[in-house]
C-alpha cells in the first residue's frame, strides 16, 4: 500500500465532497434540535422521526411520481410529531427524556409497519431515481471549492441556507431572544409577557421539521430505497453536534462536516486498506461522536433544559 | 353512600387502573392500525394470544423471550430508579454474550458447577464494565451518557461482527458464528421438547433480589433518593457520583447477564443478530413496569407475549409482525401521558392532599 498513490488531489476533492453531501442531513437535523434544546426541550426522538420522515417521503414520492411532494409530506409529518412531542412535554410536563424514548419507539415501529404494509407485495425493494445533482452555474466551476461545496442535490443547499437563517433568527430577532429567555430562564420570561408554552411549541415544531427533512434527504436524494437501518444512530450523532455546537448554528456546522468528512473517508478505505477489518472503521463514526462529546461538554446548555415549565 | 362514592373514585383514579386503561387504550389503538392491514383486528389479537400463551410450547417459547427482557428490564429499572438514562444496554447484551462465549470457547472443558457460574459472572462483568466507560465519562467529564451509551451499542454490535468473522470464526462453517461452546457451560433444559432453559430460573431469582435490595437495603434508599432529589441525598451524605456509577454497573451487568443466558441457553454460540432489538424493547419495559422489579415481571411477560404471538398472527393473519413495536410505543405514550394528566388533575382538584409524592 503506497500512500502517496492513494493522497492524490481528486481524492481529497472526492472524499470532501462527499463529507459535504454525507453532513447535510446530520446538519439539518442538529439545527432543527438546536432550536428545540434553546427553547429548553430536548427531543431524543429525532432519530425516530428522521426514519419516519424517511419512509413518508419515500412512500408519498412513490405514490405522487413526485420527489417534492415527498419532500413535503415529510415536512408535515416533521410537524405533526414535533406537536405531539411538545403536546407530552410541554402541556403535560412529562419527562423529555422519557418522552423522547417513547416517541423513538413508535416512530419507528411507524415506518417499519406502515413500509410492509404498503409493499408488502413487491419481491424487490422498490425504489426511485433520487434527486439529481444541481451544479451551481460558475460557482462549481470554482476549482477545488466548486466540486466540494456547490456540485450537490437540493439538500445540501437548503442546508447552506438554513444556517445564515437560523443563525439570524437565533441571535438577531426579537423571536430568538424570546427563545434565548425561555431556554434560560422561563420564570422571568414569563413574566414580561412572553408566551413560554407557544414559544416551546414553535421551536419543537421546528426541529421535528427539520429532523423529518434530514430522514426524507436519506431515501429521497442520496440512496432511494427505505431500509429499517436507513438512519442507523444519525439522529443520536446530531444530538451530539448540537452539545459539540454549543448550540451555535455555525459551530455545529462545522462539527457536522469533520464528521461527514471522516464517515466518507471510513467508507473508502473500506475498500483500499483490505488488511483492517472493516469493522473497525464501521467503528469510526461512532467512536468520534463519543470524542465530539467530549470536546463539547455540557459547557453552555439552556439552563432551563429538561425542565418543565409549571407557572406559579 | 358517600364512603363508596369516595371508594370508587379511589379506584379509578388510582395510578394502577390508570394504567390498565392505558395500555388498553393502546392496544385499542392497535386494533385499529392492524385494521389498515385489511385484517380483522379480533382474529388478529385471537391469534397473537394464542400464538402467545395456546399451548406448552407456545408459553415456553414467551418464557424464552422474557428472559433475556427480564434481565435486561431489572438493570434498566435501577438505573431509572437512580435517573441515569442508560440507552446502551443493546450493546451491553452483546458485550455479555462475547464474555460468556469467551469462557465457552477457550477454557476447555469445565464441569457444570463451575462452567454455568463462571460464564454467567463473566457476561454480568464484562456487561457492568462496558457500561461503566458511560458512567465514568459522564461523572469525570460531563458526558451526556444517553449518547455516549447508545454510539456505544454501534462499536459493540461491530466488536461482535469482527470476532464471529474473524478470530473467533467457526472455521467449519461458512457462516459468521463462532463453534459451539463448551457442554460445562450451557444452561440445562427445563421442560423437557421445548426451548425453555434454566435462564428464567436466573431471572426470576434476580427479579426477587433486586426487589429486595431496592426495597429493604440502604443501597437502595440510596440510589432511590439519589434520582429523586441528588441534592437532598448529597446533603444527607450520600456519594452521588458513586450511586450514579453504580447504577450504570448494575444496568449494564444485569444486560450482560442476559447475554450469557442467551448463549448459555438458548443459541450456544455467539452469531449475528443475538439481540433483535431486546435493550431498547427492555427501557420500554422499565418503565412500564414503574422501574419496579416486579411491575418489571409482568411488563416484560406482556412484551415477550406479544413478540412471540405476533409471529403467529403473522403466519395466520398476514399481520407484519412490525405492529407489535408500533403498539409498544402506543403503550409508552399513552401509560406517560395518562400518568400526566393524572397527576396535573389531582394537583388541581380538591383532594391536594392525596397527592402521591413519589
Amino acid at each position: 500500500m503506497n500512500w502517496t498513490d492513494i493522497l492524490t488531489a481528486s481524492f481529497i476533492i472526492q472524499i470532501l465532497a462527499s463529507g459535504v453531501r454525507l453532513s447535510t442531513p446530520l446538519i439539518l437535523a442538529a439545527l432543527g434540535e438546536i432550536f428545540a434544546e434553546r427553547s429548553g426541550v430536548m427531543n431524543l426522538g429525532i432519530e425516530g422521526i428522521m426514519l419516519l420522515g424517511s419512509f413518508i417521503g419515500f412512500s408519498v414520492a412513490i405514490l405522487t411520481g413526485n420527489l417534492w411532494a415527498g419532500v413535503g409530506a415529510s415536512i408535515l409529518l416533521g410537524a405533526l410529531m414535533g406537536l405531539l412531542f411538545a403536546f407530552m412535554s410541554v402541556t403535560l410536563n412529562a419527562n423529555q427524556i422519557i418522552i423522547g424514548l417513547s416517541l423513538l419507539i413508535f416512530c419507528t415501529g411507524a415506518a417499519v409497519y406502515f413500509y410492509r404494509l404498503q409493499f408488502s407485495f413487491s419481491l424487490l425493494p422498490p425504489s426511485i431515481d433520487i434527486f439529481e445533482t444541481l451544479s451551481i452555474p460558475l460557482l462549481s466551476q470554482i476549482p477545488i471549492l466548486g466540486p466540494i461545496f456547490f456540485d450537490h442535490t437540493i439538500f445540501t443547499y437548503m442546508m447552506f441556507l438554513a444556517i445564515p437563517i437560523s443563525t439570524f433568527v437565533l441571535y438577531r430577532t426579537p423571536f430568538g431572544l424570546r427563545i434565548k429567555a425561555v431556554g434560560e430562564y422561563p420564570q422571568a420570561a414569563d413574566t414580561v409577557g412572553v408566551n413560554v408554552a407557544f414559544i416551546r411549541y414553535s421551536c419543537v415544531i421546528i426541529g421535528g421539521i427539520l429532523a423529518a427533512l434530514g430522514g426524507a434527504y436519506f431515501s429521497l436524494a442520496e440512496i432511494g430505497i427505505y431500509a429499517d437501518t436507513l438512519i442507523g444512530g444519525r439522529g443520536f450523532i446530531a444530538l451530539a453536534l448540537v452539545v459539540f455546537g454549543r448550540w451555535n448554528p455555525v459551530w455545529a456546522l462545522a462539527g457536522g462536516l469533520v464528521f461527514g468528512i471522516v464517515d466518507a473517508l471510513q467508507t473508502r478505505l473500506q475498500f483500499l486498506l483490505s488488511e483492517v477489518p472493516s469493522n473497525f472503521l464501521i467503528m469510526m463514526p461512532y467512536v468520534l461522536t463519543i470524542l465530539i462529546l467530549l470536546i463539547g461538554r455540557n459547557k453552555q446548555a439552556p439552563s432551563a433544559i429538561n425542565i418543565p415549565f409549571i407557572r406559579e | 353512600m358517600k364512603i363508596l362514592m369516595i371508594t370508587i373514585r379511589r379506584i379509578y383514579t388510582s395510578p394502577i387502573t390508570i394504567q390498565i386503561g392505558a395500555v388498553f387504550l393502546a392496544f385499542l389503538g392497535g386494533a385499529f392500525l392492524i385494521a389498515l392491514s385489511g385484517a380483522s383486528p379480533i382474529d388478529a389479537y385471537q391469534t397473537l394470544v394464542q400464538g402467545a400463551f395456546g399451548s406448552k410450547n407456545n408459553i415456553a417459547e414467551t418464557l424464552v423471550k422474557t428472559t433475556p427482557l427480564l434481565l435486561t428490564g431489572l438493570g434498566l429499572a435501577v438505573a431509572l430508579r437512580a435517573r441515569v438514562f442508560n440507552i446502551g444496554a443493546e450493546g451491553q447484551i452483546y458485550m455479555g454474550a462475547i464474555g460468556a462465549a469467551f469462557v465457552g470457547l477457550f477454557l476447555g472443558d469445565i464441569p457444570t458447577f463451575i462452567g454455568i457460574p463462571l460464564a454467567m459472572l463473566a457476561g454480568f462483568i464484562v456487561g457492568a464494565l462496558w457500561a461503566s466507560i458511560a458512567g465514568i465519562l459522564k461523572l469525570k467529564l460531563g458526558a451526556n451518557e444517553i449518547i455516549v451509551t447508545l454510539m456505544m451499542n454501534y462499536i459493540a454490535i461491530e466488536i461482535t461482527h469482527y470476532l464471529i468473522s474473524g478470530p473467533w470464526k467457526d472455521p467449519t462453517a461458512t457462516e459468521p458464528f463462532t463453534a459451539e461452546v463448551a457442554k460445562g457451560i450451557q444452561l440445562p433444559i427445563i421442560i423437557p421438547g421445548t426451548r425453555l432453559h434454566a435462564g428464567i430460573i436466573i431471572a426470576v431469582i434476580a427479579t426477587i433480589l433486586l426487589w429486595w435490595v431496592m426495597r429493604y437495603t440502604v443501597l437502595g434508599y440510596q440510589l432511590v433518593l439519589t434520582g429523586a432529589n441528588p441534592n437532598a441525598a448529597e446533603y444527607g451524605g450520600i456519594n452521588t457520583g458513586r450511586m450514579i456509577l453504580l447504577a450504570m454497573l448494575i444496568s449494564g451487568g444485569f444486560a450482560g447477564l442476559a447475554g450469557a443466558s442467551e448463549i448459555s441457553g438458548l443459541h450456544h454460540r455467539l452469531l449475528e443478530g443475538l439481540s433483535p432489538g431486546y435493550g431498547y424493547t427492555a427501557i420500554a419495559i422499565a418503565l412500564l413496569g414503574k422501574e419496579k422489579p416486579l411491575g418489571v415481571l409482568v411488563a416484560a411477560l406482556l412484551f415477550a407475549g406479544l413478540v412471540v404471538g405476533a409471529d403467529g398472527m403473522q403466519r395466520s393473519t398476514g399481520v407484519p409482525i412490525a405492529v407489535v413495536l408500533l403498539i409498544e410505543g402506543l403503550v409508552l405514550l399513552f401509560v406517560v401521558g395518562s400518568d400526566r394528566l393524572r397527576l396535573n388533575w389531582q394537583t388541581t382538584s380538591k383532594d391536594g392532599e392525596e397527592n402521591e409524592l413519589d
